[in-house]
């Protein structure tokens, strides 16, 4: 039988663990011909996060090689990717699926402290 | 990494530079000694076909349907080179067109009636012995439904005078990957080569992370890169990032051409990848064509590069490119 959320809630909290699926910061993204919203996300070495990825039109990718990321982002449905930085620095994502004409320059900002 | 040329390797650059960069010139072939014609036969009966001289030329990212402030000249780069290798007092024996043939539309019948412009450009060079592989402008948007219908595959292999070259395509997926199938594919395709056969790859990527966040890199390049790392001579010729360069890695040299659209400018010295501006003064500055010269140092198969920067007195005042070819010294 499968524990349900509940019963692994109340354990985390009668163990001082956390809960993993309740407590990661999540940090929706965007993304369009030929832009991600936000263009910047500012995330804390060490820490880790869930990016919540949506595209509005048709199917991008997501491609940051120093935070091991890399994933199509299909139109529809979320895409749901956690990221944990391990190094200090400003790291460009990039869309790696072929979205059209300003595809080349499509990207945003990472920027861990 | 990028390495010292190595003596052996099957390509060797040993140019000066004509001009202010505008060409650069390779050295005569060395002559060929009855000692090395038997090596030459040896190599020949490990390999397949004993290798013999000939020149071929890589024409790049001619982007046909372009248009924008980095060019507005279109398809004029494309048309000289086209009229600059018909010029060659020595035709080559091949063309290869690396990718990005012609630049995206989503308009219906926009990418076929761009495929069909290239075509009829391509179709004045003199040679006929024409090979293309799709760039992610041609092949990203559709899976190369159209491309495949215009051109054929986009991966396969053949061989020419002693060379095997093997043609790859790491855009059809819209993902910068070759993909498994066509791994598998190329496994079996280099089963049959000794380790000393010359390969010459033609793809549109690097095959290795020249730099990632600009996308300039193939995801599973290291697993092609594996495949090929048994063979002693292997070079990968490849377009995308609109600019020459040149690196090792292991036994293989990696060469990127110019392409005949716009220039994208040293990604060591900028964050921002944006085309080069146009020059009215010099249209086509940063543009150009590759030339090389497969020719034998004893019993080794040399592949000499010559980079021919497009100029135009027509366009420019400046140094035409025939003028240029007229006073080079081709081995």
């Amino acid at each position: 039988m499968r524990p349900s959320k509940i019963a692994i809630t109340l354990a985390c909290l009668a163990f001082g663990l956390p809960n993993r699926a309740q407590d990661l910061k999540v940090i929706p993204i965007t993304a369009k011909r030929f832009e991600y919203s936000p263009k910047e996300v500012h995330l804390k070495k060490g820490e880790t996060v869930t990016l919540v990825l949506k595209s509005e039109d048709v199917t991008h990718g997501f491609f940051c090689r120093p935070l091991k990321v890399d994933s199509d982002i299909p139109p529809g449905q979320e895409t749901r990717l956690t990221v944990t930085p391990m190094q200090a620095g400003v790291f460009t994502a990039i869309c790696n699926h072929f979205c059209g004409g300003g595809h080349g320059n499509m990207k945003m900002k990472f920027v861990v402290e | 990494m990028t390495r010292p040329i190595d003596r052996r390797s099957f390509l060797k650059i040993t140019g000066t530079t004509l001009g202010a960069g505008a060409l650069y010139q390779v050295g005569a072939a060395v002559g060929v000694d009855p000692q090395g014609l038997a090596l030459t036969d040896l190599l020949g009966r490990q390999n397949g076909e004993r290798v013999t001289p000939f020149s071929f030329v890589q024409l790049s990212d001619t982007h046909v349907g372009f248009e924008g402030p980095p060019n507005p000249l279109g398809t004029k780069a494309f048309e000289q080179a086209v009229e600059a290798v018909n010029a060659l007092p020595r035709q080559p024996d091949l063309i290869l067109f690396t990718g990005d043939l012609t630049h995206d539309s989503e308009k219906a019948g926009e990418t076929l009636a761009r495929m069909q412009r290239f075509q009829e450009i391509a179709a004045r060079l003199r040679v006929k012995n024409v090979k293309f592989v799709p760039g992610e402008h041609d092949a990203g948007l559709d899976g190369g439904q159209v491309y495949h219908t215009v051109f054929g595959p986009s991966h396969y292999a053949f061989d020419h005078r002693g060379v095997h070259f093997i043609a790859l395509d790491n855009v059809s997926q819209g993902k910068p990957v070759v993909g498994p199938e066509q791994i598998d594919w190329l496994r079996k395709d280099l089963a049959r080569f000794g380790k000393s056969a010359p390969i010459v790859v033609f793809t549109h990527r690097p095959l290795f992370d020249l730099k990632p966040e600009w996308e300039w890199y193939t995801g599973d390049g290291d697993e092609v890169m594996n495949l090929l790392a048994p063979y002693e001579n292997v070079t990968v010729l490849y377009g995308h990032i609109h600019r020459n360069h040149e690196q090792l890695t292991g036994h293989a040299r990696h060469l990127a051409a110019r392409s005949l659209i716009f220039g994208y400018p040293d990604p060591a010295l900028t964050d921002e990848k944006k085309p080069m501006p146009f020059d009215k003064g010099a249209p086509f500055k940063n543009l150009g064509i590759r030339r090389l010269d497969l020719a034998l140092q004893g019993a080794r198969p040399v592949l000499g590069v010559t980079e021919v920067e497009l100029s135009s007195r027509e366009f420019a005042g400046t140094v035409g490119i025939k003028q240029i070819l007229k006073g080079a010294q081709f081995a």
